[in-house]
């Protein structure tokens, strides 16, 4: 781990691309911290939802949306429980897990990838076998995990899609939360977490059913569901910024979408996951697909790339249709008849 | 003496002049109520005036009988029109009422000083019960809220909250508090003066009226007087004696028109004060006021979390004591976060979210109806005066000529008759209001016959039905209507919806219909289960076809009934497509209740969207044959189909590729319990009569229970015509060679005929 940020770097750690406002923060911040926390409480919370500091600095908004439930993971936070983000995939919950860590202990990297493959090491320690045939077990020859090393320095850890993790391997975390202590019975020995350990898991709400989490886990988190955007101009926010983000990193020029027509699609999707038209005048049935900001997200820079591309070089939304309708049909039956009716209904506006 | 400075205490020093504190509130307020309570028993007065209209004095001494529980409204009336009217509701935590009863305890005579309601009433505009005022007065803008938002607040109530109700106040504390408000106010007032707003003169006749009772009381030998009003009148209170003062409120009360007004208090519900609509008081959170009122003290959060624990526990939603504690961290940490003295409602609802419901709404959900609202209902004592529904009901009774009566009276009605039909929707409007004094024996059933039949019974229940549901209106239609409604809100399913229209177009209550009409409209363009769409659709089409409905209401019936319709025609083929031996006999009957109502209805593009369905239904794979049978008779029955079609189709069904079994079923729903078809079509006969001698043995078998029962619903004549054909044959008649007509008894026969139709011979 290198503190320098080479410039080629693709996706730098938050605490690095953001580190001008962090340090701003800090400088202005006279409130009480936690121990081990590098910002009080309230900052944390202006460095997610944005806004202007006493020294005229601008700290740009992380999550659009709520600043309720930010409140709500800081405060969790502060009183040593631990977070679970929840939420449909699209819903910024792995981003606010990032930012929460970069802000609180100025290192977003001690991470755990759940995946169904990941095994028990991965959030307590391993071996190095080689030292530890020829020395014996000790210190020297134990890898520690992500949650181990947060325990030790006293930091955020953070597990991604906890619910994909086996149920062996969720157990494994219940000491740890409960306790603030993991055993090491080889060594004899124990680390014993430091002020500032805490952990934060994300997890897709309609996931639920791949490693649901056992309820003695989940009584040591507090969670906080991360919503789709409550209004079409805060939704429009969102997917122009991050469409322009994704679009500078794949070199699409960002007129390929312009504005306008991001809104129509963000309007459908919003039609359709709420069933109703956005002037409430009309319902809609709503499809089985989750419809999600992610999703309009795909489709608007799949849109401009295949018109950069392959097409005029700006998107029309005649063509974006479609994309639309891979994200909605997804029960051939039911969704059709849905698609088809909504269709409809846009013809008739 | 002239007084500038607002401030209470210092605007009446000591001295000759009684000693007046005015303590301003904040209506609804738990916050203010603990401040009054402080206040007057620190320094208790001679006299205690109120913020309530004068005529309130009549009743007041009610709030001290022990059958009085909170909440209740004062009900204020014009006599002999229930209809205007005005509640004034009272909470255990409402500053008004914890000084009544602080004043009856005490023994301080009480002095309402409010602008007297028959002024008030004498000029009000609308049939509808007015709302009264919130946090003191019906600006058009609201102070506290332009205050909250000079504080940096988004949300009023939560300013109030941090800024005066978590005070704690107590002793000289409260007088403190009561100064700083009364400063606040004052500063408001500079910008938004009633005084100078002329649109505002209804607020400048009540502070008028209410500087004359301060005087008043200053008149006598009261040496300290206490006036609780809304904050927002302490400005105008302070200058009581200022000089031209008393002139000029004079004037302003001057030439008022009058009306005979009457009160009383009625019962109300937590549920009630919390509704926004209606005649709610615009307190979102009353059992929550009532939990900090009740419960005040460091322990405030963590009994509430441990409360809100019992009662998921009972919700079967697990819920350990660790939970509670855990909560509780979460709401104060919150609170510090959000720099605020004490954990509020959106910090409790935040932590119960995050800790209890595992981020879900859920427990705020159920907690919301016990806790936050609260299921409290108040109860007045019997001495109260009559309330108006109870009054209108008695006229109504009396102009129906009806009379309650205990012992058990069956009422024939004919509708043709206007005081029948008056009664009926009297008895209709009392059944959807939940006044159990008559029940429908018999209804006007299928067919919208002009009789109905009533069992009538007065019981003591209907009383106390009378007396719970004043709150939903003064009259019988108004609060009958309001009743369809809220239980419309509530309604699970769209049948349930067009039964309560049904019912409201029974009741004749015209503005209900128009709402439930919308609804249903609303429901249905998100149901697409076709059993309920049908079970939907019948209730309404006989409502559109023989109901009393207003031409309005007519055509937006019309227009769900043609949603309802369309859907169903839409919906048909995929409804039709697989289904069993059980669910497709269910299926057939709503096919045939669908034809009906479309007949009702007699809408042709309805019933040929209709038989389009049934026309692809009759040509789908994966349908039961009973199903396709039946189809493809309604199609024959409305000459959709020629006959060369109905019998290639017949002929396809009973074609050796189709299993017995099937094609039996086919016949079952295609003859339907009606054999007529058989004895006029010789060709449909014939293919049935080869289809049968064609199957093999153990086909045949199988078939054999299906065909019986097919033929056991025949009429017994058809029966043994159609067995007479298939003896003779098919291509013979029997009939022509053996009946021998006799000329002139056939004359006499067709004279008669052409007599009823009408047509010369």
């Amino acid at each position: 781990m290198s503190a320098a940020t080479p410039d080629d770097i693709l996706r730098p750690h938050a605490e690095h691309e953001f580190a001008a406002e962090l340090a701003a923060l800090a400088a202005g911040d006279d409130r009480p911290r936690p121990p081990q926390w590098r910002l009080s409480p309230q900052a944390v919370v202006t460095y997610l939802v944005g806004g202007t500091l006493a020294d005229g600095t601008v700290v740009s908004p992380k999550y659009i949306g709520e600043r309720r439930l930010m409140e709500v993971a800081v405060a969790t936070l502060a009183t040593d429980r631990a977070l679970l983000l929840l939420g449909l995939p699209g819903t910024a919950k792995t981003w606010v897990s990032e930012h929460l860590a970069a802000a609180i202990s100025g290192d977003s990297t001690l991470l755990v990838q759940g995946t169904a493959g990941t095994a028990e090491e991965a959030v307590r320690y391993g071996w190095n076998y080689a030292r530890l045939l020829a020395e014996g077990p000790s210190t020297n020859a134990l890898v520690p995990s992500p949650v181990y090393r947060a325990m030790e320095r006293g930091a955020i850890v953070r597990i991604e899609e906890l619910t994909r993790l086996p149920g062996d391997v969720q157990d494994a975390l219940i000491t740890v939360l409960s306790e603030k202590v993991m055993p090491i019975p080889e060594l004899g020995g124990e680390v014993q977490a430091r002020h500032g350990f805490n952990l934060i898991a994300t997890a897709n709400d309609r996931d639920r059913g791949v490693n649901e989490l056992s309820s003695a886990l989940r009584r040591r988190f507090n969670t906080v569901i991360l919503p789709t955007p409550a209004t079409i101009d805060e939704e429009v926010r969102i997917v122009s910024q991050r469409v322009a983000a994704l679009g500078a990193s794949l070199a699409l020029p960002p007129a390929a979408a312009p504005d306008g027509e991001i809104r129509r699609v963000v309007e459908v999707f919003r039609e359709l996951r709420h069933g109703r038209s956005e002037d409430g005048r009309i319902k809609f049935k709503i499809p089985s697909g989750t419809m999600s900001t992610a999703e309009a997200i795909s489709v608007v820079v799949q849109g401009m790339s295949l018109a950069v591309h392959l097409g005029t070089g700006s998107v029309r939304f005649d063509d974006l249709l479609h994309g639309i309708e891979a994200s909605v049909v997804r029960d051939p039956v039911h969704d059709t008849v849905v698609w088809r009716e909504y269709l409809d209904s846009l013809a008739d506006r | 003496m002239t007084v500038t400075a607002p401030a209470p205490v210092r605007a009446f020093p000591t001295g000759l002049a009684p000693r007046v504190r005015l303590l301003g509130i904040r209506h609804h307020g738990p916050g203010s109520a603990r401040a009054i309570l402080s206040a007057l028993s620190a320094d208790p007065p001679d006299v205690l005036l109120v913020e309530v209209p004068a005529e309130a004095e009549r009743i007041v001494a009610l709030v001290g009988h022990d059958d009085m529980v909170p909440p209740v409204a004062m009900l204020g009336h014009v006599v002999g029109r229930p209809d205007r009217a005005v509640f004034l509701p009272f909470a255990s935590f409402s500053p008004e009422w914890v000084a009544f009863r602080w004043a009856i305890e005490h023994d301080v005579p009480v002095r309402c000083i409010d602008l007297p309601l028959r002024f008030s009433l004498a000029t009000g505009a609308g049939d509808q019960p007015q709302l009264t005022d919130v946090t003191g007065g019906g600006r058009p803008v609201d102070p506290i809220a332009d205050l909250a938002a000079a504080a940096g607040y988004d949300d009023p109530e939560r300013w109030w909250e941090d800024v005066i109700e978590h005070r704690s106040p107590s002793g000289t504390d409260a007088a403190e508090v009561f100064a700083a408000l009364a400063d606040v106010m004052t500063e408001l007032r500079s910008r938004t003066d009633p005084e100078l707003d002329p649109a505002d003169v209804d607020e400048r006749r009540r502070e008028a009226c209410m500087r004359i009772g301060l005087r008043e009381a200053m008149a006598t030998d009261a040496r300290r007087i206490d006036v609780v009003c809304g904050a927002w009148h302490v400005p105008a209170l302070a200058p009581v004696d200022a000089p031209g003062r008393a002139r000029a409120d004079a004037r302003a009360l001057t030439g008022l028109a009058k009306a005979k007004v009457a009160l009383t208090w009625v019962p109300w519900t937590h549920r009630r004060l919390a509704s926004a609509t209606g005649y709610g008081a615009g307190v979102t959170a009353p059992g929550w006021y009532d939990h900090l009122f009740t419960h005040h003290g460091p322990d405030v959060i963590v009994r509430w979390f441990a409360q809100a624990a019992r009662i998921l526990r009972a919700a079967d939603v697990a819920t350990s004591a660790a939970d509670v504690v855990e909560a509780t961290r979460l709401a104060h940490s919150l609170a510090g976060l959000r720099g605020r003295p004490l954990a509020g409602l959106a910090e409790v609802g935040d932590a119960a979210r995050a800790v209890l419901g595992h981020g879900s709404d859920q427990p705020m959900r159920v907690l919301s109806a016990d806790l936050v609202v609260g299921r409290r209902i108040g109860a007045v004592p019997a001495s109260t005066p009559m309330v108006p529904l109870a009054r209108d009901l008695a006229d109504e009774q009396r102009r129906c000529r009806l009379r309650p009566e205990a012992g058990v009276k069956t009422l024939e009605l004919d509708l043709r008759k206007p005081l029948d039909l008056r009664r009926s929707h009297l008895l209709h409007r009392l059944e959807l209001l939940g006044v159990p004094w008559a029940y429908e024996a018999e209804g006007r059933g299928t067919v919208g016959t002009f009789r109905e039949t009533w069992q009538l019974r007065w019981e003591p229940e209907v009383e106390i039905r009378l007396i719970e549901s004043a709150a939903l209106g003064t009259t019988v239609a108004s609060a009958s209507a309001a009743s369809a409604l809220q239980r419309a809100e509530s309604a699970s399913g769209l049948a349930e919806l067009t039964g309560l229209l049904e019912r409201a177009l029974l009741a004749d209550l015209p503005d209900a219909v128009g709402e439930l009409v919308h609804t249903v409209g609303d429901r249905m363009a998100v149901s697409a289960d076709h059993a309920h769409l049908v079970e939907a659709l019948v209730p309404l089409a006989r409502s559109l076809r023989y109901g009393d409905v207003r031409s309005t209401d007519a055509d937006a019936l019309r227009t769900v009934v043609r949603g309802i319709a369309m859907r169903i025609g839409a919906g048909l083929v995929p409804a039709a497509v697989d289904l069993d031996d059980d669910t497709s006999e269910v299926f057939a009957r709503r096919l045939r209740e669908t034809q009906s109502a479309l007949a009702l209805v007699g809408e042709a593009d309805l019933i040929a969207l209709f038989h389009r369905g049934l026309t692809e239904i009759v040509e789908r794979d994966r349908v039961h044959g009973l199903v396709q049978g039946l189809a493809a008779r309604m199609l024959a029955d409305a000459s959709e189909l020629s006959e060369a079609d109905i019998a290639g189709r017949v002929s396809r069904a009973l074609s050796a590729g189709t299993p017995a079994l099937e094609a039996a079923a086919f016949v079952e729903g295609f003859l339907g319990g009606a054999g007529t078809v058989l004895v006029h079509d010789p060709v449909l006969l014939g293919l049935l009569d080869d289809w049968l001698s064609s199957l093999a043995a153990d086909s045949f078998v199988a078939a054999l229970p299906l065909v019986r029962r097919t033929f056991g619903a025949f009429e017994a004549a058809e029966r043994r015509t159609i067995g007479e054909r298939v003896r003779f044959g098919r291509g013979g008649d029997p009939g022509h060679e053996r009946i021998e007509l006799d000329p002139e008894r056939v004359a006499a026969g067709l004279t008669t005929m052409a007599h009823l139709l009408g047509v010369s011979r």
